[in-house]
């Protein structure tokens, strides 16, 4: 059986709630995330990549794509097969840290 | 124009009548602006004595009328009170929406006074939750809200307002005549080779079986399903909720079946070798062992509005996602020019002989006792046709699963997905609202009852006659029962001590209240509730030791169920 699937969420941003929910979906069916990439266009337009992992060997992972089809504001999942992905770098000047309420520079 | 002023006109765009509320500091704008609506008569509130039983009410109401209930809660505290409301709803797909107020948008995250994150904690038991953001948002999400919530698989729908959003002014009010979200309600596809696959499947079948769910009921499709067992001579049998679509009195059907379910409904849809789901979900209450179904090798088809449920459980050999009344009359269009009508006599000779043997065990005499069966009976001798039934949840529950004849759809309503206590009442007055027309029933439990009894308080001040018949066996008797047969007796943690008097607290709040001796008393206080036309309370007591039969091990298949009380020797 596939124990990771790469999926690609194609929505609408409307707050962090989208985001919240379809986090919700999967742990629900006891799978992880080990990867995501989410981009947000001016209109609202929103897509998420996302591989999820069944750890638990539970076997949910049709059932949690096709579950993540029929929630509003998710127009489609598409389930792309031998994905691969490149780790994107961050490039920044300066950091700022906080720790527990404590803020340092 | 207010921002709570255009919350009141939008909803009442949407064909408000009726809401069932509390107030409080977030929601209140909302209320200053419907006091003209509710003098005029235009809106109804119903103030309820908690939150929870605003939401079971608005559940009601939808269930009864098919329309969306709407209920109203503060920030905090009433937020929070109406959760189980929802999942309640969610659960048995009602739909329900729910207008909340929350705090000023600049006291967000803050901890401020009754904050809640009410999307947070909606999320997971709703269809969809949103935060109105901006006062011109209000229009367009209270038309999403009722269109999401009555479309597609029904469900509930929290709107979220902040108080300085219904505090707003605006000039340019703009209605829209469409939802626009992202969003889609099922689709109905009417494939001609599926449609014919299923014909060709149920002509050729000598056992076939129809089990209905709740879909039915919603799809207004119980003509058509009845149509379909009279073309083929095919017993019905039903999920728990899905007993509110078929007439009990219709001959091929056969009963609820399942955990707690008719011995020989369960018995049927096993011995079958065809079984066709129409709007219910293969769920683990009604077939117990998905194990134990396959391997009957039965053929499993279905047709259901939400494709989803086709991967769950039991993957069905043929099955059409869609409105159940559109695609039975495909099917039955089909049917009828392919061929000649079924009668298969040897099969449905078969179900009279489970009906006979196992009637045996299922009406055991009088041991001194009040028996649940004759209770139920004693009540559908009184009561009109049409009379509407709500529940709570415990063992009075199975055995109006098992003894109760609804004998109209949508006249049924229990919490059956999430089998909540305190369903019953609060259910009840919500359906009274809607159809005042018809006399309805809380068929309760004593822990129930207890669980959201406060609001009889609001059916007395409200007018609202509903008729609650408590089953005071002085313990939570499911639970009971599974300690007694299935944990060695070891009871624990369920008997009550005398407290309270049912029949004083009734009273208290202004609702009549009998005592029921006999089952000529249930009769004839139930005469007297319908005449006197106000809320009432008949007391019946049942003996902690009477079983809700059959049942099954926790855990256990439907052959494994227990037909007899097994602590007796006898049959009863
Ligand atoms: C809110 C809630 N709490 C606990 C349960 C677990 N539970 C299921 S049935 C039951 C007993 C119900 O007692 P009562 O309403 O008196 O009905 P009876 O079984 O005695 O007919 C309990 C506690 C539940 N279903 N709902
Ligand atoms: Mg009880």
């Amino acid at each position: 059986m596939t124990q990771e699937k790469t999926i690609k969420i194609e929505a609408y941003y409307r707050d962090p709630g989208l985001l919240e929910r379809i986090a919700a979906t999967f742990r629900r069916f006891w799978l992880d995330i080990k990867w995501m990439n989410m981009k947000v266009e001016e209109d609202g337009k929103c897509t998420v990549y996302m591989s999820i992992y069944d750890g638990s060997g539970l076997g949910n992972l049709d059932l949690s794509v096709i579950t993540l089809s029929k929630m509003v504001d998710i127009d489609f999942v598409e389930e792309l097969e031998g994905a691969s992905y490149k780790e994107f770098e961050i490039k920044y000047n300066k950091m700022k840290k906080y720790e527990w309420g404590v803020i340092s520079e | 124009m207010k921002g709570s002023e255009l919350l009141v006109k939008s909803m009442k765009r949407e064909g408000v009548k009726d809401l069932f509320g509390i107030p409080g500091l977030y929601n209140m704008p909302l209320y200053d602006s419907f006091i003209e609506d509710v003098e005029s008569g235009e809106l109804r509130h119903i103030l309820m004595r908690h939150e929870q039983g605003a939401a079971h009410a608005a559940d009601g109401y939808a269930r009864a009328t098919g329309r969306p209930g709407v209920l109203t809660a503060t920030a905090g505290p009433g937020v929070t009170n109406i959760v189980t409301g929802l999942i309640t709803a969610y659960q048995d797909s009602s739909p329900v929406v729910a207008i909340t107020g929350a705090v000023n948008r600049n006291a967000m995250g803050k901890l401020s006074f009754q904050e809640s994150d009410t999307l947070g904690v909606s999320f997971p038991v709703t269809k969809y939750a949103v935060e109105v953001k901006t006062i011109e948002e209000i229009p367009l999400w209270v038309k999403n809200a009722f269109y999401i919530a009555s479309t597609g698989r029904p469900g509930p729908v929290v709107v979220d307002i902040p108080r300085d959003v219904q505090m707003e002014d605006i000039e340019n009010v703009h209605y829209p005549e469409e939802a626009k979200v992202h969003y889609k309600p099922f689709k109905t596809v009417v494939n001609r080779d599926l449609v014919n696959q299923m014909a060709l499947n149920l002509m050729k079948a000598e056992k076939p079986v129809i089990l209905v769910g709740t879909g039915v009921a919603w799809a207004n499709a119980t003509d058509e399903v009845l149509k379909l067992s009279e073309f083929l001579g095919c017993p019905i049998v039903s999920t728990l909720p899905g007993k509110s679509a078929i007439p009990a009195d219709y001959p091929l059907y056969v009963g609820a079946m399942g955990y707690y379910g008719r011995a020989e409904a369960s018995m049927a849809a096993l011995e079958s070798d065809l079984l066709l789901a129409v709007g219910a979900r293969f769920s683990d209450r009604t077939f117990t062992s998905y194990d134990e179904m396959k391997d009957t090798k039965k053929i499993f088809m279905s047709i259901n509005l939400d494709p989803t449920d086709f991967s769950k459980g039991i993957k069905p050999d043929v099955s059409m996602a869609g409105n159940a009344k559109v695609l039975l009359g495909e099917l039955l269009n089909t049917l009828s020019v392919m061929g000649r009508k079924k009668a298969n006599y040897a099969w449905n000779r078969r179900i009279n002989e489970l009906k006979d043997y196992y009637s045996q065990f299922s009406h055991p005499s009088d041991d001194g006792h009040m028996r649940p069966w004759h209770i139920l009976k004693a009540l559908r001798e009184v009561l009109p046709r049409d009379a509407i039934m709500t529940t709570g949840v415990g063992q009075h529950q199975m055995w109006a699963e098992t003894y109760w004849e609804n004998l109209e759809p949508r006249s049924f309503f229990s919490s059956t997905g999430m089998g909540t206590m305190g369903f019953g009442l609060p259910a009840a007055m919500g359906a009274k609202v809607g159809r005042p027309d018809k006399i309805v029933v809380d068929y309760d439990g004593d822990g129930s009852f207890m669980m959201t009894g406060n609001n009889l308080a609001t059916a007395v001040d409200e007018n609202i006659p509903i008729i609650a018949v408590v089953n005071d066996n002085r313990t939570l008797g499911l639970v009971r029962q599974v300690q007694d047969m299935f944990q060695n007796k070891r009871i624990v943690g369920v008997d009550y001590g005398n407290s309270p008097n049912i029949l004083k607290y009734a009273e208290s709040f202004g609702a009549d209240a009998f005592e029921a001796h006999d089952y000529s008393d249930i009769m004839e206080y139930m005469r007297t509730a319908i005449k006197e036309n106000v809320p009432s309370v008949i007391r019946v007591p049942v003996d902690k030791e009477e079983l809700a039969l059959p049942t099954l091990p926790p855990g256990g298949k439907l052959r494994e169920m227990i037909v007899s009380d097994p602590r007796k020797n006898n049959k009863n």
